[in-house]
């Protein structure tokens, strides 16, 4: 059996560390799926809380005049004119009364719906919105039973989305230029070890 | 050079290590997974009603039956692979935690795929009892080749006492009374334990070698041919020969223990749709919208009632979603109500539409469901389409019932009737 000599392992060992990154990355990325992929649970769901037992608020924004077939969450790509809906779903918030109040961080209060019921589950929300972070809060029910679901809200992300391709795009970029500067090392210190080139030739006549 | 050896060997054993435990810890699934399918899957294929399940808890050992009726859609969608090939009758529940003891179809025996007519209706009728104590979502579910699985209504089901009372008796065409729970159960592992040994061996005795990376090293380096010997060949032979041995003997001990078998049995039988007289009531769609922020179906459509006696619209249900119209029908108090929108459906005009006469009606089916369970994503569908039944009713609650197809559009503007 030929043992491994030094160099074929210092080949091989950007590719092992590259093997070790994408594991990783397999490990940490598959932990989490944002698609509706369950039956009656939502803890998938990162547009939805839960209020009790049986029952969650989901949440949805909309603008439609920047984008008709686009739905956000918590991070709202512009300022300007938006659709805000949540839906109730389980028969205790539909029985319930529901104050809806959105604030801007610092405390002041752009909307403010006193409680009354929604008995078809649907609560429809529209406002302007100027750029920032804001906290959308929902109380439910009356004393004693009473829930309070709060969603974050930040308005003007544009670049939300492209966060996550950008880090997978640097992190590709980081491994690419770690295995050339190994590859370029290990040239260098080959043809220091090489012996010259002689020319034949050189050798005057 | 050899500490070069030892960092490598490490790194290689570190990312094996790692890739072995992304393997073996899994994220948490949850559910069935139904959200995950495309709308027209579920809008515009087979559309579940009458549903009813005998009982909310049952014991371990205890049957559960669940009954009901299915439409197959007449314009099922030409994207979908339809149900007139193969399909089979079954139960989604997570995991074996029921055992299936009788299904039928229009009173023909569920146990072997069957085909079924576009646009016919099916009784049908599932027999379960309980095994595994917890509480489950029971569907019924038909599987449609090449289509997948498609869910009926679920309920939730708890299953209660001590699950090593489970017991599953039959018996053979010979006569013999057998316990599918722990029949064979001993023989099963015991051969599997025999693979198991003779695949350890074999394992061992490459493992104690260098492996991989050295391996690929010597490859490179042009020595691939040194990397078997002689003694490795050996050790192949007596493995094969093992191996061929431990299969012919296991064949055999299993012919003379069981010498009546039968193969595998394929099967596929023609279930006639249900003898239902024609619906005396005529749909025409006008315009269909989704009112995206309302969470609103808005439906304006042309009714026609070729009928003797007036009839009165009840429902609307698709997806096993139910849109009840409050003055005409009620649920059953024991249905999911969170299969039922709580708003109802708004009729306009809510009253009975006479014999021969045709008139324009405005509907409203408002629901948290249609985005809960992404049913509205039109524009991710190849389909932009809403299917369902609308049932009518006679003075005398004799039922209806029309298929409905149509495209729709979302919108972000118009006016409901109803109060949200």
């Amino acid at each position: 059996m030929t043992a491994l000599d030094s160099g074929t392992c210092r080949r091989l060992h950007p590719l092992v560390t590259a093997a070790v990154v994408i594991a990783i990355a397999t490990a940490i990325l598959s932990r989490q799926v944002w698609a509706h992929g369950g039956g009656p649970g939502l803890d998938y769901d990162p547009c939805a809380q839960w209020a009790g037992l049986n029952n969650y608020v989901h949440f949805s924004a909309y603008q439609p005049e920047f984008n008709r077939f686009a739905e956000y969450c918590g991070s709202i790509p512009q300022s300007g004119r938006t659709l805000l809906v949540f839906d109730l779903v389980g028969s205790d918030l539909t029985n319930a009364p529901v104050a809806v109040e959105i604030a801007q961080d610092g405390g002041t209060r752009r909307v403010s719906i006193p409680a009354r019921r929604y008995p078809s589950g649907v609560i429809d929300v529209q406002t302007d919105l100027a750029s920032g972070a804001y906290s959308a809060m929902l109380t439910i029910g009356t004393v004693p039973v009473v829930y309070r679901v709060h969603f974050d809200l930040e308005v003007g992300a544009w670049w939300h989305p492209l966060v996550a391709p950008l880090t997978v795009a640097a992190i590709i970029l980081i491994i690419a230029v770690v295995y050339c500067l190994f590859q370029a090392r290990t040239l260098a210190a080959e043809a220091l070890r090489a012996p010259p080139l002689t020319l034949a030739s050189s050798k005057p006549d | 050079m050899i500490r070069s050896r030892t960092t490598c060997r490490t790194a290689a054993r570190r990312a094996l290590l790692i890739l072995v435990c992304a393997t073996l810890l899994p994220a948490i699934a949850y559910a069935h997974g139904e959200r995950a399918q495309e709308p027209s899957l579920r809008l515009s294929t087979i559309q579940w009603y009458d549903t009813t399940w005998s009982s909310q808890q049952v014991s371990v050992n205890q049957e559960l039956v669940v009954t009901g009726r299915f439409h197959i859609m007449g314009s099922w969608p030409l994207e979908i692979p339809s149900p007139t090939t193969l399909t089979f009758l079954n139960v989604g529940v997570p995991g074996p935690v029921f055992t299936r003891a009788e299904s039928e179809v229009n009173g023909v025996n569920g146990v072997s795929s069957m085909a079924l007519q576009l646009g016919g209706d099916y009784a049908y009728r599932i027999v379960l009892r309980g095994r595994l104590p917890g509480r489950y979502h029971v569907h019924p579910m038909l599987d449609v080749l090449d289509a997948g699985a498609i869910l009926g209504p679920g309920q939730w089901v708890t299953v209660v006492g001590d699950p090593a009372s489970f017991d599953d008796w039959i018996t053979t065409l010979t006569g013999r009374r057998l316990n599918l729970v722990s029949y064979g159960l001993r023989t099963v592992i015991g051969w599997h334990l025999v693979w198991v040994a003779l695949a350890l061996v074999w394992l061992g005795y490459w493992i104690r070698k260098p492996l991989l990376m050295p391996r690929y090293a010597a490859v490179q380096a042009g020595e691939g041919d040194r990397l078997i010997t002689r003694g490795d060949r050996m050790m192949a032979a007596v493995m094969l020969a093992a191996t061929l041995v431990t299969a012919i003997v296991a064949f055999a001990v299993t012919n003379v223990a069981n010498p009546v078998t039968i193969p595998l049995q394929s099967h596929q039988t023609k279930v006639p749709a249900l003898d239902e007289p024609p619906a005396s009531v005529t749909i025409e769609p006008e315009t269909v919208t989704y009112l995206v922020p309302g969470r609103t179906v808005q439906f304006h459509l042309r009714v026609t009632n070729h009928g003797a006696q007036p009839v009165r619209l009840g429902e609307f249900t698709t997806a096993n979603l139910r849109f009840l119209n409050a003055s005409v029908s009620r649920a059953d108090p024991d249905y999911p109500p969170d299969l039922l929108a709580p708003a109802g459906l708004l009729v306009q005009p809510n009253r009975p539409i006479a014999a021969s006469e045709s008139i324009e009606m405005y509907l409203e089916a408002t629901s948290p469901v249609w985005e809960t369970d992404r049913l509205t994503a039109l524009m991710s569908d190849p389909t932009s389409r809403i299917g369902g039944l609308f049932m009518f009713f006679d003075p005398a609650g004799k039922r209806s019932i029309v298929e409905f197809s149509s495209s729709i559009v979302p919108t972000f503007t118009g006016h409901l009737v109803g109060e949200l």
